[in-house]
């Protein structure tokens, strides 16, 4: 069984790009799609309602923090992950297996699945595939991610990668089987989890793509309703990253979808967009939009023509808005009214309900007062995380309409030329090269 | 973009721009009219940070608080030394302008934050000292007069000469003559043009009526040009000269609860210029108060306010305050609060400052009320039994501290210590999996690990 409905409307007739409508339990959203984290139940500062003024209907929570913070108890208590944080729209979680692999040294990856002596008191604790399940089940997550035997790409043990993938294998079948239980909420007694839960296999095999493969063809088996490609984003090289995706997603079926984790850099997105993917997450734009103190990377925001870091002094004097062509509530001009929604199937924001304050209206927010309150006053960091969001929704928004209407070929040509503001000489030699290899040369 | 508009309706009728609607002495209505603002007094008005009201962003600003005027400090906007400051120089014009404040609130410009953290040096006859965000440094009082025409605040507010220590016996008359020095040359150089037009408030200083009575006199004759006071020690509201009484009064007085406010309505103080809303939010308290008291509840003494910290909290559905109509209390629960309080995440804060904002204004509103009515004097009672005197203590930590707040604070002590120690390089992936790793280790390992037994993997013995 599955609780989403999958049905692709374009694809690109020279790249693998694909457009799709994507039915969930909390509503409809669109692909390709960005999925911003909301990894404790918000987003840096934002409002459920002005997450949904982004354009977002399907954000990301993380199982390792929701399962520490509130905890399994108050989930159940208060009914999942949806009620805690009033989010009347889907939520995606990951495993909680990758932090706690990489958060504590003492950590070990067994068959029953990942061993650690609590640092607390030293007793020996245990996440296994089930338990993980059960408190994705807990926090009521439309897609929920398999555990996954996760080890960094970059590794160089060929044996313990296959280890882990096999593995990875063996663990989807004990969550397909904890995941086919009957659940207690279910409307209709007796109907499991899987009707009002997706979960999602992750694809695993490092940069083998003999290794993907295999494990492509094993999980496919599954019959999982949607498919994820993991393991990635962990440091390797972009020309094995898009080897990658390719290898897997010219194995996966057509008709579901196929979540690249980890991925949202804004060039990375259209390139893997063109290589088939459908869903992407990724912290960077949030992150970058915020202090961070070790690597002084905050203030940064994403336009059409790169990111800019409006800490820099240049913009003390731009009364411009952040990026003039976006549309969100931040660059808007002030006042005026709330944007349109990104795409024809999305549901309207809650506040658009009776009774209900909040406009979206434009805020007309410059850089020179961003570059003001950035690192200084908190208002900088919610204005630009909203911006930094919406931006990236909708260049998805516009790379969907590019496949719809055929045309995603010069899509990509231009995006690429505004990034760049035409210096052809920096364009990556990566994302010409995997771009090449489904027909677009970015050079011609 | 056109955001000119915005502040340049002068009132067509003078004596419409602020009305007495009572009694000119004692508890006192009022409306005032400003731009496209209407006040009904007594009411309040926010302090801001670099020109925003902490933790609300424009929007929640706008459509979710009723906030209709904010307090802005020109020292948060100069931490670079002329030609160079950016708000002196922007070629869109107002202070409105740089900051994209919603025509809904009226800017309110002074010198200093209220309070004012303590400078090194001290003030001179032509300078004030300040605190920008790069350190300390003069604000040359001719850069304060000139910029208002610029800068275009729907009110400004004369500078007081306030020491930063107890005046003694001989820095009292220092201070009302550069007081009354400082006023004069704003008065004189700020002029009206055909698309704006100042209201100066006039600041009345932290002294007894005596020290300062002769510049008090003098505002007298000054009364045309002035369009308020600014009291940084509200009981002198009682000992005013009669001309004086029309004039609307702002406190700049930082009353620090609700009895204090309502001591001061008491006095006829018409305007507050509120910080313990913030300084709450910061706590984590949600303000729980009613003005005079809740119909129905018992007869024990209540605190004006719910610490959110409290684990008790965690899996309560209900609202920040019973029966209260804000965007947080109608969407969210107390459990969300708490929730985000512990993570430390933003919103908590986002959350709490609409919801106290909300308490206040509808505080105001009980507040203008009862004094409609003629029992303001028992309702003080009242309130006054039913509730503590003190805001809840602070409990739980506020939010990581910036530029000013941290300075504000004092002291040589890490105010934000590292709650985490540094993990091994071992199996530590890069990219964005190391951010993603940052953010999980920046909300303590060790809170991690004394959460673990929280249910998030099983024990195994
Ligand atoms: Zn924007
Ligand atoms: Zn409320």
């Amino acid at each position: 069984p599955s609780a989403l409905k999958f049905e692709l409307t374009a694809r690109c007739s020279t790249t693998r790009a694909r457009a799709s409508i994507l039915q969930l339990p909390h509503g409809t959203v669109q692909t390709p799609l960005f999925m911003p984290v909301a990894t404790q139940g918000s987003l840096k500062g934002l409002t459920p309602e002005q997450l949904e003024a982004t354009g977002c209907r399907l954000c990301l929570n993380n199982t390792y923090h929701l399962g520490l913070r509130p905890g399994q108890e108050v989930l159940d208590t208060i009914k999942g992950a949806h009620a805690l944080q009033s989010w009347p729209h889907n939520i995606l979680t990951d495993s909680g297996g990758f932090q706690m692999v990489s958060l504590l040294d003492l950590a070990t990856v067994t068959e029953r699945g990942v061993e650690f002596l609590s640092p607390h008191d030293g007793t020996p604790m245990l996440l296994t595939p089930e338990h993980s399940i059960a408190l994705q089940h807990s926090i009521g997550s439309d897609i929920i991610m398999q555990l996954d035997d996760v080890i960094a790409t970059t590794s160089a043990d060929t044996e313990r990668m296959r280890e882990a993938m096999l593995r990875s294998v063996r663990w989807l079948d004990r969550c397909i089987e904890e995941h086919s239980k009957p659940d207690p909420m279910a409307a209709v007694e007796g109907q499991t989890y899987a009707s009002r839960q997706n979960l999602f296999c992750i694809i695993q095999g490092g940069l083998d793509l003999e290794m993907r493969r295999e494990c492509c063809e094993e999980m496919v088996k599954r019959g999982t309703p949607g498919i994820a490609i993991g393991g990635l984003s962990g440091g390797e090289e972009k020309e094995s990253y898009c080897k990658v995706v390719k290898a897997c997603t010219e194995m996966l079926p057509e008709g579901k979808p196929r979540y690249v984790m980890g991925v949202g850099y804004p060039e990375d997105l259209i390139v893997s967009v063109a290589l088939g993917a459908d869903m992407f997450d990724c912290v960077w734009g949030t992150r970058t939009a915020i202090r961070h103190p070790q690597k002084a990377r905050f203030g940064n925001a994403i336009t059409s023509s790169g990111v800019l870091n409006l800490r820099s002094s240049t913009y003390a004097t731009d009364f411009t808005p952040i990026d003039p062509h976006c549309q969100c509530p931040v660059c808007r001009p002030l006042d005026s009214p709330a944007p349109p929604l990104l795409n024809s199937s999305i549901c309207p924001p809650s506040y658009a309900s009776e009774g209900e304050t909040y406009t979206a209206k434009g805020m007309g927010i410059t850089k020179a007062y961003i570059h003001h309150l950035v690192a200084k006053e908190t208002v900088g960091a919610h204005l630009l995380t909203m911006h930094n969001v919406a931006w990236l929704l909708a260049l998805m928004a516009r790379a969907r309409e590019a496949v719809v209407g055929d045309r995603f070929p010069a899509f990509v040509k231009e995006f690429f030329e505004e990034w760049y503001q035409g210096d052809r000489g920096r364009y990556p030699g990566w994302a010409v090269e995997a771009l090449r290899g489904v027909g677009v040369d970015l050079l011609e | 973009m056109d955001l000119n508009s915005v502040n340049s309706e002068a009132p067509k009728d003078p004596d419409m721009y602020f009305r007495l609607l009572s009694s000119s002495s004692g508890p006192r209505l009022g409306r005032l009219a400003l731009n496209k603002v209407t006040i009904d007094t007594p009411s309040f008005i926010a302090p801001a940070s670099r020109g925003a009201v902490p933790h609300l962003s424009h929007d929640n600003l706008r459509d979710h608080t009723d906030i209709k005027g904010i307090y802005v400090a020109l020292e948060d906007f100069v931490e670079k030394y002329p030609p160079n400051v950016p708000i002196y120089n922007q070629a869109a014009g107002s202070l409105r302008n740089f900051t994209s404040t919603p025509s809904e609130s009226l800017l309110i410009l002074s010198g200093r934050r209220v309070p004012p953290v303590t400078t090194a040096a001290s003030n001179t006859d032509h300078s004030l000292a300040i605190l920008t965000s790069v350190g300390f440094r003069m604000l040359p009082i001719d850069d304060y007069v000139s910029v208002v025409s610029r800068l275009r605040p729907d009110i400004v507010l004369g500078l007081p000469d306030i020491p930063s220590n107890t005046p003694g016996k001989h820095r009292g008359p220092k201070m009302v003559f550069r007081t009354d020095l400082w006023l004069q040359q704003l008065l004189n150089k700020t002029i009206a043009t055909a698309d704006y037009t100042p209201h100066i408030f006039a600041p009345l200083l932290p002294l007894d009526f005596e020290q300062q009575s002769y510049y008090i006199e003098t505002l007298t004759d000054k009364i045309d040009k002035l369009s308020g006071l600014a009291l940084y020690d509200s009981a002198l509201a009682t000992e005013l000269p009669e001309e004086l009484e029309k004039l609307p009064r702002m406190s700049v007085d930082d009353a620090e609860s609700p009895h204090k406010v309502l001591q001061q309505v008491r006095w006829g103080i018409d305007l507050f210029n509120l910080g313990f809303i913030t300084t709450a939010t910061d706590a984590g308290i949600a303000l729980d108060f009613e003005f005079p008291r809740p119909t129905a509840a018992g007869e024990e003494i209540r605190p004006l306010g719910v610490d959110l910290w409290g684990k008790e909290h965690a899996t309560d559905l209900g609202p920040l305050g019973q029966g209260c109509n804000c965007y947080a209390c109608r969407r969210h629960h107390k459990a969300y609060v708490q929730h985000l309080l512990v993570a430390k995440e933003m919103t908590a804060w986002v959350l709490l400052q609409i919801h106290n904002t909300k308490v206040i204004d509808q505080f105001f509103a009980a507040v203008r009320g009862s004094i409609e009515r003629g029992s303001f004097e028992e309702d003080v009672a009242i309130f006054g039994k039913f509730y503590e005197s003190e805001m809840p203590e602070r409990k739980g930590q506020g939010p990581r501290l910036r530029g000013y707040q941290f300075k504000s604070q004092g002291g040589t002590g890490k105010k934000n210590p590292k709650s985490f120690t540094k993990l091994g390089a071992a199996g530590v992936p890069a990219g964005d999996m190391r951010e993603e790793l940052d953010e999980a280790v920046e909300s303590g390992v060790k809170e991690v690990a004394n959460g673990l037994e929280g249910g998030f993997a099983e024990r195994l013995s």
